[in-house]
């Protein structure tokens, strides 16, 4: 996969997230956790969706360095680096 | 049959040898790469052997005041309670605590140890705090009870820093016994605890409360898995905040076992209580403050939630100017108060022994509680996060150089107001350079335009209860 289609898989968990969000324009300098409307419980929500999606971890430590959308779409990418990524219709948690 | 109320940790901790139920549950990695994870246990019997080993330990460690990071683990659990026991005084910190705050807050109380779960990292961040700090022995004042330490927590403030508030292990049994005397536990049910346990809220209503009336305590894994705790550990009771409970739910988070969530720290709104009344779950909202212990008033299981029953060992009346004041059994040995030499532990009561809340309220015909709001000028977000309004206005005004700035609730978060005559795109750019140097709990949303003056008092005060947006 590479960078544009994680974004648009990026954007599409944060619109399954938070669907208040669809047609709020995103780019990569959008802040997700306050600017387009996320609040750090969704956040962690959208992080632990895309953590299954990409069947992936991102460390809990770097979270609070990850504010905008290309942010957070450069830790998917680097820590999705190996995974396989499912299809689209795929279930998102394999946890418990 | 009316519930016993312990007079210490030791008279609490002494019912828990022989007993066989499960005591603590919590989460345990398989394989990190599949995030697979068992649930494993621990029985009150062997609880009580392992605080007891750990009682020895401490009685032999050379410290008298730690400082602990309370992270949802066994071994936390274990540390407090020997620690209490063996008399020495703990600070109970965030898990998430930077190392400046734990540094901070080392200083206030006099800690001078700190324990961590995290093997060597503990060493680590133990070298990170102290470090620079001349080696003293505690000056902490001696306990109230004689042998058992005293618990500090600090409360969430309305700056960047909260005040040290000392409660002793009987002031949180009595707390504990308050809310079993009108929500009672037992050894049928699983209580979660995912809310942080350095919240005396926390604390007693998703920790002690579950371990004195034979609860078994599921230990939530933490902020990873907030949003499938509910499934893995099935519970029958979920402490929490207004804010969590919301995206629990809106997640389909819950399961299907869940028999009642006590929400604190905050209040919810009307319609989150009635989509949990929809599924059936008996809704209690908690009104109670650090000082108090946690628990001071609770709501009844059907009709106005916001109609709070009075708990057993509290009294409560409202003053001359609509303040709430309390007595209560779980009441705090006081602030601490830092002196040229040592610390002083400050009551802070009235000669009656009223402790004055700070909230606004009223007692009905029928002696409940109703909470109508805070003295201050304090935000309190759904979360419990508080936002002092005041200073972040004047950090705010000085940085866009108008005082045409108000700092308001909007729909659970607090929002930057601009009235005429500021511009937009900067006030934007001013936030986020605001935000940038805040944790993201006490980050203002948004800017919100007013589009014409704020509105203030005859003598420029400006009047944030009128900014209709």
């Amino acid at each position: 996969m590479n960078r544009e289609d994680v974004k648009k898989k990026v954007i599409q968990t944060i619109h399954q997230c938070a669907p208040e969000l669809e047609g709020v324009s995103m780019d990569e300098n959008s802040i997700v956790n306050t600017d387009i409307g996320v609040d750090s419980m969704e956040f962690i929500y959208i992080i632990s969706k895309l953590e299954g999606q990409f069947n992936m971890r991102i460390p809990e430590e770097e979270w609070e360095n990850i504010s905008t959308l290309g942010e957070l779409v450069d830790a998917v990418m680097k820590y999705a680096n190996n995974a396989s990524v499912p299809s689209e219709s795929s279930n998102d948690s394999s946890k418990s | 049959m009316a519930a016993y109320m312990f007079k210490n940790f030791h008279d609490l901790v002494d019912t828990w040898k022989g007993n066989n139920d499960p005591a603590l549950e919590w989460r345990e990695e398989n394989d990190a790469s599949r995030n697979s994870y068992e649930k494993k246990s621990i029985t009150y019997d062997e609880l009580f052997r392992e605080v007891q080993d750990e009682t020895k330990r401490c009685l032999r460690s050379n410290y008298s005041c730690e400082l602990i990071k309370c992270a949802h683990k066994k071994e936390v659990v274990v540390r407090i309670f020997a620690d209490v026991l063996a008399g020495n005084t703990i600070v109970l910190s965030d898990e998430l605590s930077s190392v400046e705050k734990l540094r901070h807050e080392a200083v206030e109380t006099s800690a001078d140890a700190l324990f961590s779960a995290g093997g060597t990292q503990s060493e680590e961040l133990k070298n990170a705090v102290f470090a620079s700090m001349p080696v003293r022995r505690s000056d902490y004042p001696a306990p109230s009870d004689g042998c058992e330490g005293d618990l500090i927590f600090f409360t969430s403030g309305t700056s960047a820093q909260g005040k040290a508030v000392v409660l002793s292990s009987s002031a949180l049994c009595s707390a504990a016994w308050s809310g079993q005397s009108v929500l009672p536990c037992g050894p049928t049910d699983t209580l979660l605890s995912i809310i942080p346990l350095s919240h005396v809220f926390g604390f007693v209503c998703s920790l002690l409360w579950g371990l004195a009336y034979g609860a078994c305590v599921a230990l939530g894994g933490g902020r990873r898995h907030i949003y499938d705790d509910c499934k893995f550990f099935q519970p029958t009771i979920l402490p929490i905040v207004p804010a969590v409970i919301f995206h629990l739910l809106k997640a389909s988070a819950l399961n299907d076992e869940l028999k009642c969530v006590l929400i604190g720290a905050a209040a919810p709104d009307g319609q989150l209580i009635q989509d949990l009344r929809d599924r059936h779950i008996d809704v209690r909202l908690g009104y109670g403050l650090t000082e108090t212990g946690s628990g001071v008033a609770l709501s009844q299981t059907q009709g106005d939630p916001f109609v709070l029953e009075i708990c057993p060992g509290n009294q409560v009346q409202i003053s001359d100017n609509g303040e709430v004041k309390v007595k209560s059994l779980s009441l705090m040995r006081g602030y601490i108060k830092k002196m040229t030499h040592g610390l002083k532990i400050n009551p802070h009561v009235d000669a009656q022994g009223w402790f004055y809340t700070g909230d606004l309220g009223t007692i009905d015909e029928q002696g409940f509680l109703h909470i109508v709001g805070r003295m201050s000028d304090v935000l309190v977000l759904p979360d419990g996060t508080k936002i002092p309004c005041s200073q972040y206005e004047r950090i705010l005004s000085e940085m866009l150089k108008s005082n045409e700035v108000a700092v308001i609730k909007q729909n659970g978060h607090g929002v930057l107001v601009v009235g005429l005559g500021v511009d937009i795109d900067q006030a934007n750019q001013a936030l986020r350079q605001f935000n940038r140097n805040r944790e993201r709990s006490q980050q203002l949303y948004k800017v919100v335009e007013y589009g014409s003056k704020l509105p203030r008092s005859s003598t420029g005060k400006l009047q944030r209860w009128a900014i209709c947006i």
